[in-house]
């Protein structure tokens, strides 16, 4: 341990974890244990649990749950996933609306981390089932989800905070003494009282939301979306019917300003939102482009979780600072003990992190999730090629809204010692959803290939071969092969590797469309 | 298939499905104000023409493109007339099935029944156009109103004798309207006018209840009767189609050229195309494939023909419906009125937003298909024993249509595939 960091060793005693660290790094991880006011994240809570309260509720009134879950007659598991159990629908049924439930305990803060918990197992495991069904947005449902079961945003406003007064309250009245075995337990009764959350917390809910927005950013840096604005052209000429806007879709220019424009603001938009004085301009808006993608494109829940999620980068009292009504404002106002009023030192929280190899474990973790989250979507750079063909490092990258791809896909089954080949149509296997993200995305093609491969030995054909023939359109392109016909790709084995077997980009630049005569 | 026809609504009245119009679909105007904030940031920003590299295509823009005009002309040149003439030719059919019961044991009686089989073939080709056109009120309810008319795949001899045989045993008690959509119908007529052989083809189990003891008279008699009751219910069946779309009852016509019920003209062409998939689930492969061994079949046979897989096997009509289906997808695609006016299409659409390339290869590839289908000789049956390859190169004549659709056509046109539109995206 450094002299400088003995020295900054907290009041309470305990070693901190940074000992062997240089200062700065130990003083960023002190800062981070700092209690703040929990209001803002408080509102984050309540706002995530009713909305994802509200979007699994409207999941299973839209009939989603029998038609992701139920019509399938084959899932596209998660590679190395494929032991997970698929319920029947019923028990999905079941398992949704405990979701529902879960989503409302984080909303009121009842039973918090447990309910945090059971929506973040629950969660993922529904959208682990099957690939067809993954979506950005409920990516970003599962890493929110996952924070909260561990940042406890549960000590504002909140039944678990009420409850804990009002059995602390009962405790005084009966004069019983806190044991010694009892400090963590003060630790957390304090931070309950004064309504605080460890700075951490906060931080990586806005690293998290960073990182959406950034490389959403970063992904929008390639050739189709800034020298040809697709595919927001085709999707642009595809509602030229809108009142008043519609003619303007319909220019080619519209698309360009407003690939450049959503480029600029999603690179943007972080720095602005940590700048204290833009933030309430910048917020404004992302208020007024989450509402353009709700109108123009069918992204669920996106853009209402995109503008609750960009609240974490303000003030953590801000709740508090809106013109309520006198009477309100008396009932938000911080408890006597707010970090704000009274400020705490040394900070109660960190002393019990920063012990033994918990703690350190538990550190590990964090940098670990936090490296994840950006190496993750950095890694298609490992692979050749244009990563909105080939597909290879798309998911988990937050690539969102960069292609429209169709494509047609035709499997051919040679039976061993058979001359010719049957034709075998995806539709055999899949419902329309699953056939339509089949066909644009090479891994679900090899694992179709090989669920057929499967079916017809079982059937008793033997050894197949299974050859596709998939011609995919990306942004308007004329269709042109993606997989190498000559494959067996019954032989092929799914994994992580670089597939020499999907065939190169074409060259030909994406469509233009032109609509101003269009109505 | 659900489709999102929201205001348009049809339930059954008795033996007819009856439609009528509901109140206007909801606007959502108050994406209007979005929209507004929209205008006003782009024409500040304004923009130029900046795209560095040639675009696939460079043709000017056409002509003023409307889409409700694509659905005007859908509506009023194809789809109605398309149902009328239907609707006539079923009237006819029931006539000539009349006429046939009545002339039953007498010197005319072949040429009576050869009349009503060119009835049935009639109706049946102008079927087979419309059979790629299921929107609207023939798609509600699941398709009901369809399978009523014509319940292909689902068909069933066996279930046609024993209706046969019920009608038999108590005409006055039978109701057809009650009945199965696999015991009705095209398919059904098919079946009764065409089947030379008088017996059934039930398995003992399920054997009509006394006739294997009647003699072939009272066989023909019987099976005359069921026809002429089907023939009628299906005259009904089309007239009421006929009206739901008819400016003087149901008036669809109308709703459908204002996208009425439709979130927007755009979202009414998106069920038209989705529509269009018949030529890939029914024609390319039921029709084609699996009859031909090019995919798998109930023979199991690769590469050899399959005959229990064929459409039309009474009527030997199977080439003929393949090629109907090519014609109601040249008509939708082209615009083609049944008087052989050219209205708009989606060749128009495509070639409005600068897409002449890919409205040429639709155009292009739609008339090769049914010059391969044409080419297929004689019948499908004929044609898969003696001139397999025919088949076959008609299937990829299909083929090359729908692997067209399902890629630039929809990309294109800012369409999505059938089903496959009803949840969130990204």
């Amino acid at each position: 341990m450094t002299e400088r960091g003995r020295q900054r060793v907290p009041a309470g005693g305990a070693r901190p974890v940074g000992a062997a660290a240089p200062g700065r790094l130990q003083a960023w991880l002190e800062r981070q244990a700092r209690p703040i006011d929990g209001a803002g994240l408080a509102v984050f809570r309540i706002a995530f649990g009713l909305m994802m309260s509200a979007g699994v509720i409207r999941f299973m009134a839209n009939g989603w749950v029998e038609r992701f879950y139920g019509e399938p007659e084959m899932w596209f598991r998660y590679w190395g996933l494929s032991w997970l159990p698929v319920p029947s629908v019923e028990w999905l049924y079941a398992l949704f609306t405990v979701l529902a439930i879960a989503a409302l305990g984080i909303a009121f803060g009842a039973l918090y981390r447990l309910s945090a918990a059971v929506f973040f197992v629950g969660f993922s495991y529904a959208q682990l089932l099957d690939v067809t069904n993954y979506l950005n947005h409920y990516y970003l449902v599962c890493l929110l989800a996952l924070i909260l079961v561990f940042a406890p945003l549960a000590r504002t406003w909140s039944v678990d905070a009420w409850w804990r007064s009002r059995t602390a309250g009962r405790g005084r009245a009966r004069g019983r003494r806190p044991s010694a075995g009892d400090a963590a337990a003060l630790s957390s009764a304090a931070d309950d009282a004064a309504g605080t959350v460890p700075t951490w917390a906060w931080s990586l809910l806005r690293f998290q939301v960073g990182v959406v927005y950034i490389f959403a950013g970063v992904a929008k840096l390639e050739v189709d979306w800034l020298l040809h604005a697709q595919p927001l052209n085709i999707w642009f000429t595809a509602r030229t019917e809108l009142p008043i806007i519609g003619p303007l879709l319909a220019w080619p220019e519209t698309a360009y300003v407003a690939s450049w424009g959503v480029l600029l603001f999603e690179l943007a938009v972080v720095p602005l939102l940590l700048w204290r004085r833009s933030r309430p301009y910048i917020y404004a808006v992302i208020i007024g482009f989450h509402a353009m993608t709700h109108v123009f494109f069918d992204i669920g829940m996106f853009p209402f979780i995109m503008v609750v999620a960009a609240t974490v980068f303000f003030d953590p009292s801000w709740p508090r600072r809106l013109p309520w009504p006198h009477r309100l404002r008396a009932a938000l106002a911080r408890p006597a003990s707010s970090p704000r009023q009274t400020p705490i030192a040394p900070p109660p929280a960190w002393p019990a992190l920063a012990r033994g190899w918990s703690a350190r474990l538990a550190l590990a973790a964090v940098a670990l999730y936090c490296a994840a989250q950006v190496l993750v979507p950095l890694r298609h750079v490992l692979y050749d090629g244009g990563v909105t063909w080939n597909e290879e490092g798309m998911r988990w990258s937050w690539k969102v809204m960069l292609r429209e791809k169709h494509g047609s896909v035709t499997f051919f089954v040679k039976p061993s010692g058979a001359t010719g080949t049957w034709q075998v149509s995806p539709r055999a296997y899949l419902d329309a959803r699953q056939a339509r993200e089949m066909a644009g995305q090479p891994d679900l093609i090899l694992k179709l290939a090989h669920h057929i491969a499967d079916d017809f030995r079982a059937r008793g054909h033997g050894d197949v071969a299974v050859f596709a023939e998939a011609l995919v359109s990306l942004n308007g392109r004329p269709a042109a092969p993606m997989i190498d016909p000559s494959v067996d790709l019954a032989k092929v084995r799914d994994g992580l590797a670089p597939k020499p077997w999907i065939l190169p980009q074409p060259d030909h630049p994406p469509i233009q469309l032109h609509a101003r005569r269009m109505r | 298939m659900t489709r999102p026809l929201r205001s348009f609504e049809c339930a059954p009245a008795g033996a007819v499905y009856t439609c009528s119009a509901g109140p206007v679909g909801e606007r959502r105007w108050w994406r209007l104000g979005v929209s507004l904030a929209l205008a006003a940031l782009a024409s500040a920003c304004g923009g130029g023409d900046s795209s560095p590299t040639p675009p696939t295509t460079v043709d000017a823009p056409g002509d003023d493109f409307d889409r409700l005009a694509l659905l005007k002309n859908l509506g009023e040149n194809i789809v109605l007339p398309l149902y009328t003439q239907f609707s006539a030719e079923t009237a006819d059919l029931e006539a000539a099935v009349g006429a046939y019961c009545e002339g039953l044991g007498g010197a005319d009686e072949d040429s009576l029944r050869t009349a009503a089989q060119a009835g049935w073939q009639a109706a049946m080709n102008t079927w087979q156009q419309a059979e790629v056109m299921q929107f609207g009120p023939v798609a509600m309810d699941d398709g009901a109103p369809r399978d009523v008319i014509y319940s292909w795949s689902i068909v069933s001899s066996c279930a046609v004798d024993q209706d046969v045989n019920l009608y038999r045993q108590d005409p006055a008690a039978y109701d057809i309207s009650a009945r199965l959509t696999n015991r009705r119908g095209l398919d059904a007529l098919e079946y009764v006018l065409f089947q030379a052989d008088l017996n059934h083809t039930c398995p003992s189990q399920t054997a009509p209840e006394g006739w294997d003891a009647l003699d072939d008279a009272a066989r023909a008699t019987a099976r005359c009767g069921y026809a002429e009751v089907a023939a009628a219910d299906l005259a009904a069946q089309a007239a009421g189609l006929r009206d739901a779309w008819h400016p003087d009852s149901g008036n669809y016509v109308a709703s459908f050229a204002s996208a009425e019920g439709f979130a927007s003209a755009q979202a009414a062409l998106n069920v038209v195309t989705d529509a269009m998939f018949y030529l890939d689930t029914e024609t390319k492969d039921m029709k084609l494939a699996e009859p031909a061994g090019i995919a798998e079949n109930q023979c199991s046979a690769m590469g050899t023909p399959c005959e229990p897989e064929l459409e039309s096997p009474y009527a030997e009509r199977s080439r003929e419906h393949v090629i109907g289906n090519l014609t109601g997808i040249q008509r939708i695609y082209l615009g083609e009125g049944l008087d052989g006016t050219d209205g708009v299409g989606f060749d128009e659409f495509l070639r409005a937003l600068g897409a002449a390339d890919v409205a040429d290869q639709m155009t292009a590839a739609i008339a090769d298909a049914i010059t391969a289908a044409e080419a297929v000789p004689g019948t499908m049956r004929g044609a898969l024993a003696s001139d397999y390859d025919t088949v076959v190169a008609a299937h990829a004549g299909v083929k090359a249509i729908t692997d067209l659709i399902k890629s630039q056509f929809l990309t294109v046109l800012g369409l999505d595939l059938p089903e496959s539109g009803g949840s969130d995206n990204d």
